[in-house]
This record gives C-alpha cells, sequence and structure tokens, in this order.
C-alpha cells in the first residue's frame, strides 16, 4: 500500500490532551516519551501536550485531560495530594514504570524503620518528609492501565497511545518475558547456562533485553498475572541457590508487587 | 520414496556438499550459539559444532567438548526449521482505513526460502509434516510456500539423547521420509542416500563411492542399536481417550504446583503452532514486522495484521469476554498435554508429538512429559469423541476483502445490525459465521443473521473495542470481511418435525435466518417454536420481523424477560419456564443458541419434556481469531469450534459441556 | 363459584393430594375470575390470603429506589403458587398484578393451615410441594440474578 494515502486510522478530530506528572521517581520513564524521536512529530499531530514539565515550559492551563501518564511512587503526603487532583481531572490515568506501578526501588524501604534509614542516608534528616512508605499509584487512586518496566518500553508506550488514539485494545500482552525470549531466538539463560532468570514469571514489554544479552531477567516489568513465583524459587534453590540469595532476587525494583513481596519474604 | 541406495561419502568432502548445496540454496545447519547448538548459516565444514557434545537433562542443557563426531555428539537444540516456515511474527498483510471510511488490505506474501537444512533430525522432519497437515488443514498457505524449495539434508541418529524418544511416537530414529538426503555418521564417512530426485541431482555432483558390502546391514543394526538407546520411552497407544477421560485425575494439581506456564515448552515444540494476532497502526512511517528477516514497511497511520506465536499457557489465549476460560495452571498444562499427545490425533490424524524432548529440556523447572504421561496412564477412566474432521479449507490466507456497509439499522442500546454488500460471503449457510475487521482496529467473528435484497446482514452488539467500532459503522463506510465460516444448523436433519427454537439475548442473531427458511418452508418445516429469552422488552431483537412470522400458523412464539416495567404484558422469567408440552412437542428436535449456562438449563429441561441430546443441536463459543483451525484458540476438547461448529450435536459435546477450563 | 377437583389439580401444590383430601381443599376453596389490570395485592399490605393461578397470568412486581416505578421479575401461570409469604404471616413483599385475565383459587391462609395441622399427611404433601415449587423459583431467580444475556454473558 501506497504511503501516500491521505488521513490516518484514528480518523480526523479534537487534539488528544495529555498531561505527563510524576512522583517519587528519576524521570526515566517519562523521557522514554521524548526518546520517541522518529514518532513525535506525527505524534503531536493528534496529541496536544497540556503539562509536561521535562518537555514545555508552557503553563498547564489545569483543563481536563484526555490521557494521563503518572510517573513514580507515592513517597510523601504532597504527592498524594498532587495525585488526587492529577485523577479528579483526568479520563484516562496510565502509570509509567515500576515506581508507578509497583513502588519502585524506594519501596525497599517498606516494613523498616523510617527513621533510622532517614539517619543513616541523610545528613541533615530532619529536612526529609516521607511517608513510612512508597507505594504504587493504584493504592491511592483508580487506575486505568499500566505500563511496566525500569523504564517503560519505548515501544510499548507508543502502542498503548496509538491504540488509544485508534480506539482499541492496546496490545501489551500479559505473558511471560519467556514468550518474547523465545519469539526472538534466544538460548534459554536458565537451562543453557544455570543463570537465574526471572523471567518465567515476569511480565514481558522489555523484548527479553537481559537474557538477550547473557543474563537473567531480574524482573523489572514485575510479576505477570497468575506467576508461579513459588515454583521457581523452588527451582532456584534445587539448582543451589541459598534462601537469602533467593529472597533478594525477588527484592528489587518491582519487590513490592505482591507476588514477588510473597516470595522475598518466603 | 524411490529406492534408496547407500553410498560412502568421506568425511573430508562434507565440504564439497556444503559448497553443492550453496550453489543453489542458503545452507542452514547446527551452528554453536550462546551456549547452545542452533541453526545458522553453515558455509563451510569448519562451521558445524565437531567435537561438541550436548549434556541434556530436565530443565537443562549443556554443551561440552568430547569426541570428534560433526552431528553424532548432540542431538537437537531449541531451535527447529518451524522458526523458518512459521515465523514467531509475521505481517500477514498491511491495511489502511482512510477518512473517507474506505479500507484497503495488501496481502504480504510469503515466498520460498530456499534453504538448505543440513543436519536435521528425522523428528524435525516428522516435525514438520505435523506442521504440513495443520496447516494444510486450514488452507493456510504460508508456511508450505516457505518450505515448497527447501532441502532437507537429514541426519539418522545413532546415538539419541537423555531426553529423545522418537522410537515410542514412531518418528525416527531413522531418517528418510521428507529427506532429501539422508546422512549417516561413522567414525571415518558418512553412510548417504538420496530419497528424492532433489537428492539425487545434488548426490550425483558429490565425490562418493558405493558403501561397503554389509552396510546395510550395518545400518540396520545401528537403527536398531538406537531404538533401545533411547533416553526415554512413552507408551503413546490410547492416550487420547486416556486423558480425556481422566480430566480430573490428581496428577494435574501436581504438575500444576510446578509448572511456571511460561510457555518456553510451546515455544520450543516443533509442532505447537498456536498464534494470534495484533493490529498495529504506525504512527509515522516504520518497519512494522519482520518476514524473514526483512521488517515490512507502512506509512503512517496505516495498518498491519501482525500473527505472533502463542501459547496456550498465556491467559488470552482462552480469553472470552469477561476473562479467560482457563484461570488455573492445571487448566492450562492440561490443555497442552491433552492436545498435544491426544486430541490432536482426532484433529489432524496423528499425534502432535514427534519425541524429540525439546520441551523436557527447555522447561525452566525441568517437567517432564514422559513422566506425566507415565503418571497419568495410571489412572481410570477413557473418553471416546467422534471425529467431525472435514475436508481442508482452501486458499484460506486470512486476508480481508473490501465490503461495504449499504444499511445499519439500530436494534436496542448496543445491537446493531450492519448490512454488508460482499460477493465473497454469498452462498453462505445458516448459523454459519464471518471475520469483520477494520484496520487498526482488528477482528471479530461475527454471526451471519441473514440476507436482504443482496445484502448480508450480521447483528452486533458492541462490547469489546472492535465490535464497538463496528457498531459505530455509518451507511458508505468500508470493513474488511472473511469467510463465511463454519457448520451451521443443520436444516436437512430438522426437516419433518416440530422445531423448538431456544434463543438467549444476542443468541436470536445467529438463529435468525435459519428461522426464517423455516418460517418460509411450511411443508418441510411444520411446527416450528421459538422460545426466546432476552434481558428486558427494549433487548428484544427482530421484534417486528418475529411478529411479522406470527401470520404462518406453523410458526408459534414464547418470549421471555429476565425483568420489565409493568407494562410488559408478556412473561416474565428464565427461559427454561416456557418449555412445557406445548412449546417441546413430541417428537421435537431442538436448535439452541445462548449463553451456556442458558443452554445447560435448557438442555436439561428439554431432557425431561423427552427431547434426547441426538436432538438437540447447540452453538458454542469460544475465542476465535483466525477461524480456519490454525490458531489454534477456539479449541473444545478434540474439537475447533470454528471449524467442527460452532453448531454441534449435543450428543457430541456433552462430555465436555460446562467441564472447567475447556 | 365453586371449586372442581381438576382446578384443585392443576395445582403443583395439591397434584399428589387423593379425592376425599380435595373435598377438604374445595371447601375452603373460592374461585374467582380477575381483570387485567386487576391488583391482587401490594407490596407491603399485610399478609392476606393465598392463591393458585389456574389461568391466565399474575405478574410480581417490587418498587425498586423509594417507589419510583416498579421493576416486575416473574410471571406466574397456571398451577403455580402465588402469595406464598401469606403462610408464613409475613407481609407482602411484591405486588401482584393481572397482565392476562386470570382464573384464581383463593384459599384464607390460616384455613389451609388449619387443614394442614389436623392432618399432617396432607399438610406434609402440601409443604413438600410447596418447598419443590419454591426451590424451583430460587434456582430461576438465580440464574436470573446472573445477568447472562448482559455483557459479561
Amino acid at each position: 500500500m501506497g504511503a501516500g494515502s491521505e488521513g490516518s486510522a484514528s480518523g480526523a478530530g479534537a487534539k488528544v490532551r495529555l498531561g505527563v506528572f510524576k512522583l517519587a521517581s528519576c524521570d526515566g520513564c517519562q523521557l522514554q516519551l521524548l526518546s520517541c524521536e522518529d514518532e513525535l512529530l506525527a505524534l503531536t499531530e493528534h496529541v496536544e501536550i497540556v503539562s509536561f514539565a521535562e518537555a514545555t515550559s508552557r503553563p498547564d492551563d489545569g483543563g481536563p485531560l484526555d490521557l494521563t501518564l503518572v510517573e513514580g511512587s507515592v513517597s510523601t503526603e504532597a504527592q498524594r495530594e498532587h495525585l488526587q487532583e492529577v485523577r479528579a481531572r483526568s479520563r484516562f490515568l496510565v502509570t509509567i514504570g515500576a515506581c508507578a506501578t509497583a513502588g519502585g526501588i524506594q519501596a525497599l524501604r517498606n516494613g523498616r524503620d523510617v527513621g533510622e534509614l532517614l539517619r543513616v542516608v541523610y545528613a541533615q534528616p530532619a529536612y526529609v518528609d516521607t511517608l513510612a512508605e512508597s507505594t504504587p499509584v493504584a493504592d491511592h487512586v483508580p487506575v486505568d492501565f499500566s505500563l511496566r518496566g525500569c523504564p517503560i518500553d519505548k515501544g510499548q508506550l507508543l502502542e498503548l497511545i496509538g491504540a488509544l488514539l485508534a480506539g482499541r485494545k492496546p496490545a501489551i500482552r500479559d505473558e511471560s518475558v519467556c514468550m518474547e525470549c523465545k519469539r526472538s531466538g534466544q538460548v534459554c539463560v536458565m537451562v543453557a547456562k544455570g543463570e537465574a532468570c526471572l523471567g518465567p514469571v515476569t511480565h514481558a514489554g522489555c523484548g527479553a533485553l537481559c537474557p538477550t544479552f547473557g543474563r537473567g531477567c531480574y524482573g523489572c516489568f514485575g510479576p505477570k498475572e497468575g506467576a508461579q513465583v513459588a515454583a521457581l524459587g523452588a527451582r532456584f534453590e534445587a539448582e543451589g541457590m541459598d534462601a537469602e540469595t533467593r529472597r533478594r532476587r525477588f527484592k528489587l525494583f518491582t519487590g513490592w508487587a505482591p507476588a514477588f513481596r510473597e516470595e522475598s519474604e518466603r | 520414496m524411490s529406492d534408496p541406495v547407500l553410498r560412502r561419502l568421506p568425511k573430508a568432502a562434507l565440504g564439497a556438499l556444503i559448497a553443492r548445496l550453496g550453489q543453489t540454496h542458503t545452507v542452514r545447519g547446527p551452528r554453536v550459539r550462546d551456549g547452545a547448538i542452533v541453526f545458522g548459516e553453515v558455509e563451510a565444514a569448519e562451521d558445524l559444532p565437531r567435537g561438541w557434545t550436548d549434556a541434556q537433562g530436565p530443565g537443562r542443557y549443556r554443551l561440552e567438548r568430547e569426541g570428534e563426531a560433526v552431528f553424532e555428539g548432540y542431538v537437537v537444540g531449541p531451535d527447529s526449521p518451524k522458526r523458518a516456515h512459521f515465523p514467531a511474527r509475521e505481517v500477514l498483510y498491511t491495511a489502511e482505513r482512510r477518512a473517507d471510511g474506505k479500507v484497503g488490505f495488501a496481502p504480504v506474501e510469503a515466498t520460498p526460502g530456499r534453504t538448505a537444512w543440513l543436519g536435521v533430525r528425522a523428528c524435525d522432519l516428522a516435525a514438520e509434516r505435523v506442521r504440513g497437515a495443520v496447516f494444510e488443514a486450514g488452507g493456510e498457505p504460508r508456511p508450505a510456500a516457505r518450505g515448497r524449495e527447501d532441502l532437507r539434508v537429514a541426519v539418522s541418529c545413532t546415538k539419541p539423547g537423555e531426553l529423545c524418544f522418537c522410537a515410542s511416537t514412531g518418528t525416527g530414529p531413522r531418517a528418510g521420509e521428507g529427506a532429501d538426503l539422508v546422512l549417516t555418521e561413522r567414525e571415518d564417512d558418512f553412510l548417504i542416500e538420496a530419497p528424492s530426485e532433489a537428492g539425487k541431482a545434488v548426490l550425483a555432483d558429490l565425490p562418493v563411492e558405493p558403501a561397503e558390502e554389509g552396510a546395510e546391514a550395518w545400518l540396520d543394526a545401528a537403527m536398531e542399536a538406537a531404538e533401545g538407546a533411547m533416553g526415554r520411552a512413552v507408551e503413546m497407544d490410547g492416550l487420547p481417550e486416556k486423558l480425556l477421560g481422566r480430566l480430573d485425575h490428581p496428577r494435574w494439581d501436581e504438575v500444576a504446583e510446578r509448572c511456571l506456564a511460561c510457555g518456553n515448552c510451546t515455544s520450543v515444540c516443533p509442532t505447537c503452532f498456536c498464534s494470534t494476532t495484533e493490529s498495529p497502526v504506525a504512527i509515522s512511517a516504520t518497519g512494522i514486522g519482520t518476514v524473514e528477516g526483512g521488517a515490512v514497511e507502512v506509512g503512517a497511520g496505516e495498518a498491519a495484521q501482525v500473527r505472533l506465536w502463542d501459547s496456550c499457557f498465556t491467559e488470552e489465549h482462552a480469553y472470552m469476554h469477561g476473562g479467560t476460560l482457563r484461570p488455573t495452571v492445571k487448566a492450562r498444562y492440561r490443555q497442552w498435554l491433552t492436545h498435544k499427545v491426544g486430541s490432536w490425533v482426532a484433529q489432524f490424524g496423528t499425534s502432535g508429538c514427534v519425541g524429540c524432548g525439546r520441551c523436557i529440556a527447555w522447561c525452566p523447572v525441568g517437567i517432564d512429559l514422559t513422566e506425566e504421561i507415565a503418571a497419568l496412564r495410571e489412572g481410570e477412566g477413557e473418553l471416546a469423541l467422534p471425529v467431525l474432521r472435514e475436508a481442508p479449507l482452501e486458499d484460506e490466507d486470512l486476508v480481508p476483502s473490501v465490503a461495504e456497509v449499504v444499511g445499519v439499522r439500530r436494534e436496542s442500546a448496543d445491537v446493531v445490525t450492519l448490512r454488508v454488500k460482499s460477493e465473497r460471503l454469498a452462498g453462505f449457510g445458516p448459523g454459519q459465521f464471518t471475520q469483520l475487521s477494520l484496520p487498526g482496529v482488528g477482528e471479530a467473528p461475527i454471526s451471519i443473521s441473514g440476507e436482504e435484497a443482496g445484502a448480508i446482514e450480521h447483528t452486533i452488539r458492541g462490547v469489546g473495542a472492535v465490535t464497538k467500532a463496528l457498531c459505530a459503522l455509518e451507511e458508505g463506510d468500508e470493513l474488511g470481511v472473511r469467510g463465511p465460516y463454519g457448520r451451521g444448523w443443520p436444516m436437512e436433519a430438522l426437516e419433518g418435525a416440530p422445531v423448538v427454537v431456544v434463543a438467549g439475548g444476542i443468541g436470536l442473531a445467529p438463529l435468525r435466518d435459519a428461522l426464517r427458511k423455516m418460517v418460509g418452508s411450511p411443508a418441510s418445516y411444520p411446527e416450528v417454536h421459538l422460545v426466546y429469552g432476552a434481558r428486558t422488552p427494549d433487548d428484544v431483537l427482530y421484534a417486528q420481523e418475529m411478529l411479522g412470522w406470527l401470520g404462518g400458523p406453523h410458526f408459534r412464539l414464547h418470549v421471555t424477560v429476565d425483568r420489565a416495567a409493568p407494562s410488559w404484558r408478556g412473561h416474565i422469567g428464565v427461559v427454561t419456564r416456557l418449555l412445557d408440552e406445548e412449546s417441546v412437542p413430541e417428537g421435537a428436535r431442538a436448535i439452541l443458541c445462548g449463553p451456556e449456562i442458558m443452554m445447560r438449563f435448557t438442555v436439561e429441561a428439554l431432557g425431561k419434556l423427552g427431547v434426547p441430546d441426538e436432538r438437540i443441536w447447540v452453538t458454542m463459543e469460544r475465542h476465535m481469531e483466525c477461524a480456519t483451525g490454525t490458531c489454534g484458540r477456539c479449541q473444545l476438547g478434540p474439537y475447533f469450534v470454528c471449524r467442527d461448529g460452532p453448531v454441534f450435536r449435543f450428543d457430541q459435546v456433552r462430555a465436555l459441556f460446562g467441564q472447567e477450563g475447556f | 363459584m365453586s371449586v372442581t377437583h381438576d382446578e384443585l389439580r392443576e395445582a403443583t401444590l395439591f397434584a399428589s393430594l387423593g379425592q376425599e383430601d380435595l373435598d377438604g381443599l374445595a371447601r375452603i376453596a373460592t374461585a374467582e375470575e380477575r381483570g387485567a389490570g386487576d391488583v391482587l395485592f401490594a407490596e407491603g399490605d399485610p399478609p392476606g390470603d393465598v392463591y393458585v393461578v389456574v389461568g391466565g397470568r399474575v405478574t410480581l412486581c417490587m418498587a425498586i429506589d423509594g417507589g419510583e416505578g416498579e421493576t416486575c421479575f416473574l410471571t406466574l401461570r397456571r398451577g403455580e403458587l402465588l402469595g406464598w409469604t401469606a403462610l408464613l404471616r409475613r407481609e407482602r413483599v411484591a405486588t401482584a398484578r393481572v397482565v392476562q385475565p386470570a382464573r384464581l383459587l383463593r384459599f384464607g391462609a390460616s384455613d389451609l393451615l388449619e387443614l394442614c395441622e389436623e392432618d399432617h399427611d396432607v399438610g406434609y404433601a402440601i409443604m413438600r410441594a410447596a418447598f419443590e415449587e419454591l426451590a424451583d423459583r430460587l434456582q430461576h431467580t438465580r440464574v436470573q440474578l446472573l445477568d447472562m444475556y448482559g455483557t459479561k454473558g
């Protein structure tokens, strides 16, 4: 089919009002949107950026949003309030990344003495305002969709936006990393090299990035649906891993996600 | 197969063989990559993994240096030629939908790969035949087209591996059928034979000499020894009936504790064919999918239909509106195994297992299907279901034709009837269905509800993204159609007897055409009762048309709703309350369409009124994508709902009806 | 209007009773013809009589959301029991309205209970039949609650 076609699958219509917000996070996921160099210009034909601190200095008009991307976990009271304001003006709210979706690496502090951690980490802890736990967005407001990963995958982000524009379900598959790994023809690092790999229980979307480079998946996309985490943990131990190492394997960027948390506490 | 004559090929002549193959083909053979032996391009004998051996066990594969053999040190790795003939991700067609509502579809043709497969084993050849049967039955031409000009230089295994059991499945170790050349490795040379004309042509150019006297006997003995040296064994006899009869065997729960439902087994299996499709739209001009290594380019705003490997272990595989039919790992593992070594036989006339052992080695937790099968054989219960396999479909390349919407009629708040002009759908039968599609949105199976003034009608309820988009179409818009598909209502078997039609909700749509035919032919259908249940009076479909049918003295209408305002004068209550001696006359035949639970109660009530299972037909619903039996998603035990159904005689499906996870 | 044995046998409730028992029932039953639109009893009414539908059609409706409009959830037909909560001396939980001219058998709740008390064999047969009929109705209500024709169908 020729490239000279007129119109687009999304049809004509008003632009989608987009807001991008951050809570406790490193900005890496927002930057994935900016790194969509080839598509960014095409996107702006369909999307009006209402609020995006990393991309525009234009002031937020405060109006309703069609699509809202939220990065980061809720780590302070101010973030909780900000999140509620954002939710109130959003039609479709999507969490982007491990922090917003599962609490992030900062959730490692959960269940520990925050006061003590503050004293150890900061010279002047008195200036640090923090909640006892770092929690995912969905613990505070309803979430319409989640993009996983640390950081999120650019392709999945574009797929989400494209699907929203076309009015279809995003083709973001809740399957294991193994499915992607095998589709791309990688040799299983767990079977062929004995690497401890979280791929079998981890949500796909990264394109099996780590196994492609010969190392085991560390689960930054978080657990897939029905993740059989205990069965994988049992296999790690059967292959000679000690219990403490096994627990730590599940306690990383998405360690606060219930399925991984359970295994890291078992 | 012409009579093969054994020759000798000196090991030093392996390079000559590769060079000769390379004159006409790309040679792909065993290569060491990332700790395993996979298929890769081979340009010289030195590329082959000479002196490597693979130590395989459940969930374990390690390459080690041992010996001097070129092929005999190892067996199969995670890769197989499946990937080349049935790519993990391929674009079936590109498509566009313009602002004026017009659509277009452009097929992406599969081109022959011209690959010479060096070192494929008997199990790989068998797997290609098994895959061939699947796609041939569905009329899908691409996989065969890709392999049509390939050469297969096979190796008979004299040293089977720890996980091999092709002797049990009858697919090895001796390579022959499907091969162009067959090598058997010996210490100093290869025995070589050419079962095909193409193989003979290659052989003629090689520095071979006749094999020594006794070579035949040596080969027979070596193969017999190999059969006895298999690391695994499975008793395959009677498995379809045994597995289907043991769906509640405790072993399923036990294996579900260990299984990760990750899909590794199905991905390495050389015969697993389940796939799914995606309908991405390019935001900017970009390569959207790969076909045989090259990206398919589409323009900005254009769409593509992409097919990718799926697995019965994923949640989405058995997804139906509202949730998956197989939420548990138990149900998913059971689906895989009962299909692979069970219902496959009814579907394609052969087992789906070729005894290669890949699923055992590459299962990250080392689940061994030979152990599982042995455990499941220990138990009670057998179930044989009738085989419904029919002639293969023809030319089903899965590419839609353009059709025009010539009318839209709103039936209720969320139900619309689309009138579509399409020559492709002419000649459909009552109860058949179509795949309707919109570029960039997706495809959905929709039943045909009749034909009027040359337009085919589809009554659609907008529940998902695709059906909502279809419901939003306007006169003059275009869409894609494929079909008609499936087995419809048994109009002949219904002739001469009273017919009770029981419909629930949108389930009236697939029955409408059958009803029209029966209402219009009182001589063939002397007494017709329609018993119809809807949610509310506003949800009653085709109300005007049904009132018109009442003019015929042989037609009786019984309508009930789940709830209504006081102004409703009709019945309120479940549909089964309307089934009595009056609406179900003696000797009646019944056809049913509605939610499965409604059909379950209806069949029960009909049974009490003396209608046996053999005189009841039901229409089943499962997740359908390809509609041709090649995507593997709509399986109901040995049946594909899309091809063997959607209409089934109830006695054929009773045993599976309401069975959790099926 | 007098009540015949044939009419009494129409009722699922009395289907298993013998000639003599039906005589007793005929003595306490009256037959009624009611026209479309007639309300037999209304939601919230005190317990009154018990009915059996012999012909026609009666709809049961309930006011939902503080009486703004009614939702009807069941029609009763030939042979079916109506107004059974009266036997439990409970107030009416639904409004019964005739939608197709109906012939009804009507029993004073205390008369029927008395008859059951006097002869426990008869009482047991009637209660058992009522139990079965209500069990079916409960089952049907559950299926209706599934909202199976809805989008999650």
